[in-house]
């Protein structure tokens, strides 16, 4: 998974409830950081972290991993395999989601690099780390089947707590209703094997929004990509 | 014996008059005696399509001993003879095992299975260990080993430039210089020289590289723009060698039809050459209603269901786009009626490419599909030609994958709505305490029966998965690679055969052989 790698947490969730009417507009740009490690039992501790970048309109999202400096140098120097089927190098390319009324989805994976935007069909969502889940990928908890439980905290920002056992696993979500986000999900397995954070913090939204300067991409098949 | 020989634009073919076997055929072959008339093509033509300039110059008839051609409609029928030729794109021998597995067990027995004849193929290109399906399904059709990404060209012809660009534009328009190789002949349109109808079925675009390599002539396979173009009768980049036309064909790929003005077009000529078809005479069918409305009789049949490649079988809406079956089903149903035998080339595109997405569960639903479309084929060519005396039927790929059937797992049976089957997790055989349980990595996590030497999912920490999860239609089996796609493999691949010079295939042969020993099998020449 690339883009919501933290699957497991967000099928985790429905078990939450969310209690407050929310009055303010959502947030509408956020930083999101992930962060995971596991303890092997050859003593080993792996783990894994990066960061992306949301802007979120009511019916849009954009998901771009941000790539520190040198990496992106790195990523430049790679070789990209042009128009052709194959050798393509998507990594962390930026995902835009719209959703229109009824409901349906549009993927688009976004080549900065060919000046592309490939279209997503369901069959390759997974391909590009999107799990076809539109809510909880725009507010990373899905506040409608929140509402099954009850907070085990609201501080005094209105920021509501909720825990919760699963099998071996403690969870502790932070809902900002105000924002319409999950601001922190934590996830422990009881053993101390494992463990998983996500931290969402708002940021300003950019001046021109992304999806608006695609006028001269081409426009592409996943499918394309493929042998 | 009553002999005709037929002399179209160079090429000779030999048809018995009477007896109809290829021992027969051979026999005819050493026929000394002949006279000779001249007949304008359009008489030897199934078809009612004006021929095009390069089959519409004068053909001899050479007749043996004193038979006046004239007589040939009350001297004995002309055996019909037929190759099928079909090829499950990226459908390994570990895809084949992993599909016999999902439908039927380990020890049953899918279409492919039952097949008399069989070979191991050699796949690798001029210049890759491991090919891509251009030049693999190219050798198979033209006998001659090509670069990779290269559509029915001589050898040594480049798909790129020395500055590593490729010979195509953005819009999927060829930029192949003039120079960069010829085209070489390809089995269908020998096949069409000498008077069989022919047919091109496929679940990609009709313009993605396997069909392409049947019909078309171009250094770089994504110039599919230019290779449809090389389909359309009497039009502008026409490749002439397909006469009047290829009888059946059926696929995807509408966009490359369609001009870029409408909704989905992709093409900067502003042809639309569906109008084009039709004009030369196609009837055209744009969903599975209309496809098997379609007459038998129908003379020309064009097909495109997607704008892009036709969906998986596991997604497929049944009203909007038919199956492989149905596609192929309507094509010998159509091609059986002429006066000749032909020839039909039908590819299980999308095997490969859920492969290249690691989906396994679709790889190997269309691959069942492949299967499927294989035993109605044989099925319908019996009734046509019982014993298939005269219809070659060869089934292969055109390469591998780097699936991997991992572990010691226990026999798992075939895979149900509530049975994961192949789909699952590699579980103890061994009597005790721990059969049937999942056995573990060295981290205590249980891992899936298929898995990919590359691909989009290498996890960076293994979990816990289980078998709904990893049997679900949008899993991606783990890598050890991590690549954004998963690649091709260099593995040899299976090829079975049965009917007409089925017999032919055995041992390990290259991929160019395949070619020669289909023409020896029709004695074509």
């Amino acid at each position: 998974m690339k883009k919501t790698g933290f699957g497991l947490l967000v099928l985790l969730l429905p078990l939450f409830v969310i209690t407050h009417q929310v009055q303010a507009a959502p947030a509408d740009a956020l930083r999101v950081d992930y962060h995971q490690w596991k303890l092997g039992k050859d003593g080993i501790r792996q783990e894994m972290s990066y960061s992306e970048l949301l802007y979120r309109k009511p019916d849009s999202l954009w998901i771009e991993r941000e790539i520190p400096e040198a990496a992106q140098h790195s990523h430049d120097d790679h070789h990209h395999g042009g128009l052709g089927h194959k050798h393509a190098d998507v990594t962390g390319a930026p995902l835009w989601i719209v959703r229109d009324p009824q409901g349906k989805l549009d993927v688009k994976l976004i080549d900065r690099h060919e000046q592309r935007m490939i279209e997503i069909a369901e069959a390759y969502y997974s391909n590009v780390g999107f799990d076809g889940h539109w809510v909880e990928s725009w507010s990373l908890a899905d506040p409608e089947t929140l509402q099954k439980l009850k907070p085990t905290k609201i501080s005094e920002n209105g920021l509501e707590t909720y825990e919760i056992q699963r099998g071996t696993q403690q969870i502790t979500l932070v809902w900002n209703p105000e924002g319409q986000y999950a601001q922190s999900i934590t996830a422990k397995d009881s053993q101390g094997l494992s463990g998983r954070t996500i931290r969402a913090s708002e940021i300003t939204a950019p001046k021109t929004l992304p999806w608006t300067q695609l006028g001269n991409y081409l426009s592409r098949d996943y499918s394309d990509l493929l042998d | 014996m009553k002999r005709l020989t037929v002399t179209v634009t160079g090429l000779t073919l030999a048809m018995a008059l009477a007896g109809c076997g290829s021992d027969n055929d051979k026999k005819n072959n050493s026929s000394k005696s002949s006279s000779s008339v001249s007949v304008a093509s359009s008489a030897l033509a199934s078809s009612s399509t004006p021929a095009t300039s390069s089959s519409a110059a004068s053909s001899s008839i050479k007749s043996s001993s004193s038979a006046p051609s004239s007589s040939s409609s009350s001297a004995a029928p002309v055996a019909k003879k037929n190759v099928l030729f079909f090829l499950g794109d990226g459908m390994g021998i570990t895809t084949l095992t992993a599909m016999r597995i999902y439908e039927v067990g380990e020890a049953g027995s899918i279409t492919i299975d039952t097949l008399p004849e069989s070979a191991f193929v050699r796949t690798y290109s001029e210049d890759g260990q491991v090919t891509d399906s251009a030049p693999s399904m190219a050798a198979y059709m033209t006998g001659v080993k090509m670069k990779n990404e290269v559509i029915s060209m001589s050898a040594g012809t480049n798909a790129y430039r020395p500055d590593g660009s490729q010979f195509v534009d953005a819009s999927g328009n060829s930029t192949c210089e003039a120079g960069n190789g010829k085209a070489v002949p390809t089995l269908l349109e020998l096949m069409k020289a000498k008077g069989y109808a022919t047919g091109v079925v496929s679940t990609t675009r009709i313009t993605h590289a396997t069909p392409a390599t049947t019909y078309s002539h171009v250094c770089n396979r994504n110039g599919e723009n230019t290779i449809a173009a090389q389909m359309v009768p009497n039009g502008a980049g026409f490749n002439a060698a397909l006469g009047n036309g290829i009888d059946v064909v059926l696929g995807g790929g509408l966009r490359h039809f369609l001009p870029s003005t409408v909704s989905g077009g992709r093409r900067t000529d502003s042809r639309n050459l569906v109008e084009e078809m039709k004009a030369a005479g196609y009837t055209y069918a744009t969903n599975t209603g209309e496809l098997l409305a379609a007459s038998n009789a129908t003379n020309k049949l064009l097909g495109l269901f997607h704008s892009s490649d036709m969906s998986y079988e596991l997604d497929r809406n049944p009203i909007a786009e038919p199956s492989l079956s149905e596609m192929t089903g309507k094509a010998i149903d159509i091609l059986s009626q002429r006066d000749k035998g032909f020839f039909l080339m039908v590819e299980g595109g999308r095997i490969d490419h859920a492969l290249h997405a690691s989906n396994a569960k679709r790889a190997l639903v269309d691959g069942i599909a492949f299967d499927n479309a294989i035993k109605l084929a044989l099925q319908k060519m019996e009734a046509v030609d019982p014993g298939l005396k005269n219809t070659l039927v060869v089934v292969t790929a055109d390469h591998d994958h780097t699936l991997v059937i991992n572990g010691y797992a226990e026999r798992t049976g075939k895979t149900t709505d509530n049975h994961a089957g192949v789909l699952g997790l590699v579980k103890s055989y061994a009597n005790g305490p721990g059969k049937g349980q999942p056995t573990t990595d060295v981290n205590g996590n249980p891992y899936t029966i298929l898995a990919f030497g590359n691909g989009p999912n290498r996890p960076a920490t293994r979990i816990a998965l289980d078998e709904t999860t990893t049997s679900g239609k949008d899993y991606l089996q783990e890598a050890v690679i991590q690549l954004d796609s998963e690649t091709h493999g260099g593995g040899d691949v299976f090829l079975g055969a049965k009917g007409l010079g089925a017999e032919n295939f055995h041992g390990v042969i290259d991929n160019v052989e395949v070619f020669g020993l289909i023409k020896k099998a029709i004695n074509l020449e």
